[in-house]
C-alpha cells in the first residue's frame, strides 16, 4: 500500500517539476539544448519510475515509529526550526545551549545533565570554531549595546 | 635531468626542519578539520594565507603547509563517517556505506585503521604517479572535453547498481531525485534561474554540505529517535582494535585498483574525489564482493573509497601545477597562493620553479607517512567515542551539523533547508528509498547537464559527438562492462554455490 | 534649512575626514569562493597590502560569501550591514555586468558606495599555436564568412563578461546576426583554456592574466588585446583598436562599501585604495599577476561605474541578451 502512495507522490512531484521546467525561458545563445530540456527529460524519467512503482507496488511495509516517538521527532524538528530563527538574535552560545539541551534531554538525559551538556558543547565548539578556525558565528544581537 | 636527482633535491627541501614542522602542523590541523562536518580545508587554508605572509614563509613552505592540510583533511573526513554516519564532505559519503555498519557491529577500530592505511596507500602511490607521469597525464587531461566528461558521468552513474539493496526502482527514483536537486539555481550555461522560488540564496544551487548533513546527520538523529526507547543502549566495542593481517591482505588489490582509478579521475579538473569514491566502490563491489557483504560492514568497502579519495586529492594537483587549472576547490586556493607569490603555475613550472614541484611531491610523501603514524595510535581512542552515552553524542552530532551548515554561507536559511532534508531523509528511509543515490545524483547532475550542453554546443547539436574518439569509446566500454558484469558474476556464483541463501 | 545644515555638516566632515575615522576589526568580503579574482582582490591588494602599508591596524579579515555571482554578498551588505564602516567588498567588471543585466534581484549600482579600482585585467582573444590565424583580422573575417564553424570558449556564463567581449568585437566587425556567433561557457578561464589546448575551441576569450603562463610556454598565441594601448608584457601583440575594431574590455578590480557609512569612513577607504594603487608593494604584485594600471577613485570611480552599468545594459539589450 505504502509503495502505491509513494508512486503517486513521485508522479505528482514529477508533473509539478516538469510543468515548472516547461515554463522556463531559454536565454540568448544557449545552444541546441536549452535550460529547460535537461529538467524535462528528468521529469519524464521520474514520472515513468513513479508509474512503475505504482503498478508493481510491492508488499513493502514501512516500520513507522510509535506515537511517542513521533512526538519526539516533531519536537526536535520544531526546535531545529526555532534554532534557525534564534541563532542570529540571541547568538550561537545561547541558542545552541537551549537546542542541544533539548536534544540531550530527548535522548534521556536529566534536566541538569542536559543543560550542562548543552552549555559545555556550545562553549567548546564556539571556542574551536571562532577562535581556532576563524569561522564567524553570531554572538547575539540582543547582547550588543 | 633525471627524476631521481630532482626528487633528491625535493627531499632536501621537504626535510628542512621548518618544512617538516609545517607538514606536521598542516597534517594535524587538516585531520581535525576533516573530522568536522561543513568546515573544509578551504576555510583553514584561507585563514592561514595571511599568517604565512606575515611569517615571511617562502612559497614552497606555504604550499607544503597547505597541501598538508588538504590531504590531512582527507584522513580526518572518514572518522565521523565511520563513527557517526556523518560524512563531513561529499567525498566521504561512500565511506559510510561499510564504515558505519562496521562501527555498529563493534568493529570501529579495524574500520578506522583500514581507513588510515588505505588513505596512506592511495596517497603515497599516487605521489609516484604524480612524479613520473605528470607531464603525460596533463596531456590526457587536455584531451578530456565535454563529450568525455558526459560519458564519464554516465559511467559513474552505473555505480548506482551497487547502491541498490532491494528495490531497483526505488534506488532509481532516489538517483533521479538527486539529479533534479542539482538543477536548482542559476543554470550552468546561461542566465536562466531555475526552481529558486525567488530565493537569492538558492541562485548557486543547493549546497552540498547542507544536503549531505541534512540527509545523513539530521535524518540519522531523527531515525534513532524513531526507533529506540528514550534512553537507548550504549554501543559496545568488541574484539580487536587493530586491523588483522588477513583484513589487510584481502584489501591489497582493492586499494591498488581504487588508487589507480581514483588518481586518474582526480587528474580530470572538475570531476573530483567524490565521483572517484563512487566508481571505486561500485567497481570493487562488482569484482570482489562474492558473498554480497558490501554495505553490511565489509572492510574492503572502506578501503576502496578511502584509497580512491586520497589518490584523487593528489591527482587534482596535476592540472593545477602543470596547466594552471585547479582540479578542486582547495587546489584553487593553493593556486591563488602561488599567484600571490608571483609564481605562475603552468607548463613551465617544473622548469622555472623545480623547488615548488619536487619539494611538494617529496613533502607529500613525508606528510602521508606522518599522518599514518599520527592516525593509527589514535584509532582506539577515536573508537571509544562510541562509548559516550547517546544523550551526549547526539547533541554533539546536532551541534556539529548546525555549525557546519551555518558556516557555509552564514545563513540561518540553510539550517531550515537542512532540517527539511533531514525530515525528507527520514521519510525516505522509512519508505525504503535509499539515500546514497540522491547524493550520487546531486554530484553528477550538474556535470552531466553542463557537459551535455557544452558537447552539443560544440557539435552544433550532433549527438554522434558522444561516440567519437578513443577516450569516449573506452568509457562506453567500461559502462557496458559495469552493467553486464554483475549479471555474469551472479550467474557464475549461483552455479558455483547452488541453493545458497543470501543474508538478511 | 535642513538641507543647508546637511551641506555644512558635509563640508565640515570632509575637511576633518582623516582625523575622524579610525578603522577597527576591518573586514573584506570576497563574494565568491577562495581562489578566484574577487578573493585575490580582498586578500592581496586588500588585506595584504593595506596591512603592509600600515593603513589599517592589525590585519584585515577576509570573508568568502558565495552566491548568486556576487548577488548574495551584495544583498547582504545592502540589507544587513548597511552601516558597517569597517567593511569593504571586492568587485569587478563582472559585478557591473550583473548589475546591468539586473541579475541581483532589483539591486542597482546606486545601492552601494564605490571606493576605487586598483588595477584592470584587459580582455584578450587567443588561439592555439597551431591555428592558421595570425591576426585578429584573419580570425574575424573567417568567422564572418562561416560563423557555424567557430566556437569560442570562455570562462563566464552566456551573457557574462567573457561572452560580452566576443559579442562586442563581432559587433564592431559588422557581424549581422550576433546569435550565430557560437560561445561555449566554462567554469573560469583555466577550464576554457584547456578547450583551446585540446583543440575543441577555435578561439579563447578571457583576460590577460589568464593567458600569460600558456603564452610563456609557447602553447597559445594572443591575436588581440582589448586595451587602449599595447601591454608591456606583450609588446608585439597589437590591440584590437589597432586592427580596426573599436573595442576596449577592461575587467577592473575594485572595492565598494556599504551604503550607510559616514563620509569620514568613505573618504578613509577611498584614500586607502588610492594609497594601495600608488604603492610599490602592490604595483609589483599587480604586474606579476598580469594586471594593468587602472586608477579611478571616489566620485570619479562612482561616475565611471554608473556609466559602465548603463552602457552594458544598453549593449545587452541591443544584443538580445535581455528580454
Amino acid at each position: 500500500m505504502s509503495d502505491r502512495i509513494a508512486g503517486i507522490v513521485i508522479l505528482i512531484f514529477a508533473t509539478w517539476y516538469g510543468f515548472g521546467a516547461s515554463r522556463l525561458k531559454a536565454g540568448f545563445g544557449s545552444g541546441p539544448i536549452g535550460p529547460k530540456d535537461f529538467p524535462l527529460i528528468l521529469a519524464l524519467i521520474l514520472a515513468l519510475i513513479g508509474i512503475a512503482i505504482l503498478i508493481t507496488g510491492s508488499s513493502f511495509k514501512p516500520k513507522w515509529p510509535e506515537a511517542a516517538n513521533w512526538l519526539d521527532i516533531g519536537l526536535v524538528i520544531a526546535s531545529f526550526v526555532a534554532y534557525a530563527f534564534l541563532i542570529v538574535p540571541i547568538g550561537f552560545i545561547a541558542a545552541t545551549t537551549l537546542e542541544t539541551g533539548l536534544v540531550s534531554q530527548r535522548f534521556g538525559a536529566k534536566w541538569w545533565q542536559a543543560l550542562a551538556t548543552g552549555f559545555g558543547i556550545s562553549v567548546a565548539l564556539y571556542a574551536l570554531f571562532v577562535w581556532v578556525l576563524g569561522v564567524s558565528l553570531p554572538s547575539g544581537r540582543i547582547f550588543r549595546g | 635531468m633525471d627524476v631521481l636527482s630532482l626528487l633528491g633535491q625535493g627531499f632536501a627541501v621537504a626535510l628542512q626542519p621548518i618544512n617538516l614542522l609545517l607538514v606536521f602542523v598542516g597534517a594535524l590541523v587538516g585531520t581535525i578539520i576533516g573530522m568536522l562536518p561543513g568546515v573544509g580545508p578551504i576555510n583553514a587554508i584561507a585563514i592561514l594565507i595571511p599568517i604565512t605572509f606575515a611569517l615571511g614563509l617562502p612559497a614552497e613552505s606555504s604550499i607544503i603547509l597547505f597541501a598538508g592540510i588538504y590531504y590531512g583533511s582527507q584522513y580526518g573526513n572518514s572518522i565521523s563517517s565511520i563513527l557517526l554516519n556523518v560524512p563531513g564532505t561529499a567525498s566521504s559519503v561512500v565511506t559510510t556505506f561499510d564504515g558505519y555498519p562496521m562501527a555498529q557491529q563493534g568493529r570501529a577500530g579495524p574500520a578506522l585503521a583500514m581507513s588510515a592505511i588505505a588513505s596512506f596507500f592511495g596517497g603515497t602511490l599516487s605521489i609516484f604517479f604524480l612524479i613520473f607521469f605528470a607531464p603525460l597525464l596533463s596531456k590526457l587531461a587536455i584531451k578530456f572535453g565535454p563529450a568525455e566528461y558526459f560519458v564519464l558521468m554516465i559511467f559513474a552513474f552505473t555505480a548506482l547498481s551497487s547502491l541498490t539493496e532491494g528495490n531497483t526502482l526505488k534506488a532509481l527514483a532516489s538517483a533521479v531525485f538527486g539529479l533534479i536537486l542539482a538543477t536548482v539555481g542559476l543554470e550552468p550555461q546561461g542566465t536562466t534561474v531555475r526552481f529558486t522560488f525567488g530565493q537569492l540564496k538558492l541562485y548557486d544551487g543547493l549546497d552540498f554540505v547542507v544536503l549531505v548533513i541534512g540527509f545523513y546527520a539530521v535524518s540519522e538523529v531523527l531515525n534513532i529517535l524513531s526507533e529506540t526507547q528514550v534512553g537507548g543502549e550504549v554501543r559496545k566495542l568488541t574484539g580487536r582494535v587493530m586491523i588483522s593481517m588477513k583484513e589487510l591482505t584481502s584489501s591489497f588489490w582493492v586499494m591498488l585498483r581504487s588508487s589507480i582509478s581514483g588518481f586518474l579521475i582526480g587528474v580530470m579538473p572538475g570531476a573530483g574525489a567524490t565521483i572517484a569514491t563512487f566508481i571505486a566502490y561500485s567497481t570493487e563491489k562488482q569484482i570482489v564482493d562474492r558473498e554480497n557483504t558490501f554495505g553490511k560492514g565489509d572492510i574492503r568497502g572502506v578501503a576502496a573509497p578511502e584509497a580512491a579519495n586520497n589518490s584523487a586529492a593528489v591527482g587534482a594537483f596535476i592540472p593545477m601545477l602543470s596547466l594552471g587549472v585547479p582540479g578542486s576547490g582547495t587546489t584553487a586556493v593553493i593556486l591563488a597562493t602561488l599567484l600571490s607569490y608571483g609564481i605562475t603555475p603552468g607548463p613551465l613550472l617544473m622548469q622555472n620553479n623545480p623547488k615548488i614541484f619536487w619539494g611538494l611531491a617529496a613533502s607529500m610523501y613525508v606528510g602521508n607517512l606522518m599522518l599514518l603514524i599520527l592516525n593509527l595510535p589514535f584509532v582506539g581512542l577515536f573508537a571509544k567515542i562510541l562509548l559516550v552515552p547517546r544523550w551526549v553524542l547526539m547533541p554533539i552530532v546536532a551541534t556539529l551539523s548546525f555549525v557546519g551548515v551555518y558556516s557555509v554561507n552564514n545563513s540561518p536559511f540553510d539550517i531550515l533547508l537542512m532540517t527539511g532534508f533531514g525530515l525528507l531523509g527520514l521519510i525516505m528511509r522509512k519508505m525504503g528509498f535509499p539515500l546514497a543515490p540522491v547524493i550520487l545524483g546531486l554530484v553528477l547532475g550538474e556535470l552531466m547537464e553542463v557537459n551535455l550542453r557544452r558537447a552539443l554546443n560544440y557539435s552544433n547539436g550532433d549527438w554522434s559527438t558522444f561516440f567519437q574518439g578513443p577516450i569516449v569509446l573506452v568509457l562506453w566500454a567500461f559502462t557496458l562492462i559495469s552493467l553486464i558484469l554483475p549479471f555474469v558474476l551472479k550467474q557464475l556464483t549461483q552455479r558455483a554455490k547452488p541453493g545458497k541463501l543470501q543474508g538478511e | 534649512m535642513k538641507r543647508l545644515l546637511t551641506v555644512v555638516l558635509l563640508a565640515l566632515a570632509s575637511s576633518l575626514s582623516f582625523a575622524q575615522f579610525t578603522p577597527r576589526n576591518t573586514e573584506c568580503i570576497a563574494p565568491a569562493d577562495p581562489g578566484g579574482g574577487w578573493d585575490f582582490t580582498c586578500r592581496v591588494p586588500g588585506a595584504q597590502v593595506m596591512a603592509e602599508l600600515g593603513i589599517i591596524p592589525g590585519s584585515m579579515k577576509v570573508t568568502n560569501m558565495t552566491g548568486g555571482g556576487g548577488g548574495v554578498a551584495f544583498a547582504n551588505v545592502v540589507t544587513q550591514r548597511a552601516d558597517d564602516e569597517n567593511l569593504i567588498i571586492a568587485a569587478s567588471t563582472a559585478t557591473a555586468t550583473r548589475l546591468a543585466q539586473n541579475v541581483f534581484a532589483g539591486f542597482t549600482a546606486d545601492n552601494v558606495r564605490w571606493l576605487g579600482a586598483v588595477g584592470a585585467d584587459y580582455g584578450v582573444i587567443a588561439v592555439s599555436n597551431d591555428s592558421p590565424y595570425q591576426t585578429l583580422n584573419e580570425l574575424v573575417d573567417a568567422i564572418l564568412a562561416a560563423p557555424a564553424d567557430f566556437a569560442f570558449a570562455g570562462g563566464s556564463a552566456i551573457g557574462g563578461w567573457d561572452h560580452l567581449k566576443v559579442l562586442l568585437l563581432m559587433n564592431a566587425a559588422g557581424a549581422e546576426d550576433l546569435s550565430a556567433i557560437r560561445y561555449v561557457a566554462f567554469d573560469g578561464g583555466g577550464a576554457a583554456m584547456i578547450e583551446l589546448l585540446g583543440g575543441r575551441a577555435a578561439a579563447f576569450t578571457g583576460d590577460l592574466s589568464e593567458v600569460l603562463a600558456q603564452v610563456g610556454a609557447g602553447e597559445i598565441r594572443v591575436l588581440g588585446v582589448l586595451s587602449p594601448d599595447r601591454i608591456p608584457v606583450l609588446p608585439d601583440t597589437a590591440t584590437a583598436t589597432e586592427q580596426g575594431y573599436d573595442v576596449i574590455g577592461a575587467n577592473w578590480r575594485a572595492f565598494y562599501a556599504p551604503p550607510g557609512i559616514s563620509d569620514e569612513a568613505y573618504n578613509f577607504w577611498v584614500d586607502a585604495v588610492r594609497q594601495v594603487a600608488a604603492s610599490d608593494e602592490w604595483n609589483t604584485l599587480r604586474e606579476q599577476n598580469g594586471l594593468a594600471e587602472f586608477a579611478l577613485f571616489g566620485d570619479d570611480f562612482e561616475a565611471f561605474v554608473r556609466e559602465q552599468v548603463a552602457a552594458i545594459h544598453t549593449i545587452s539589450e541591443d544584443l538580445g541578451l535581455l528580454q
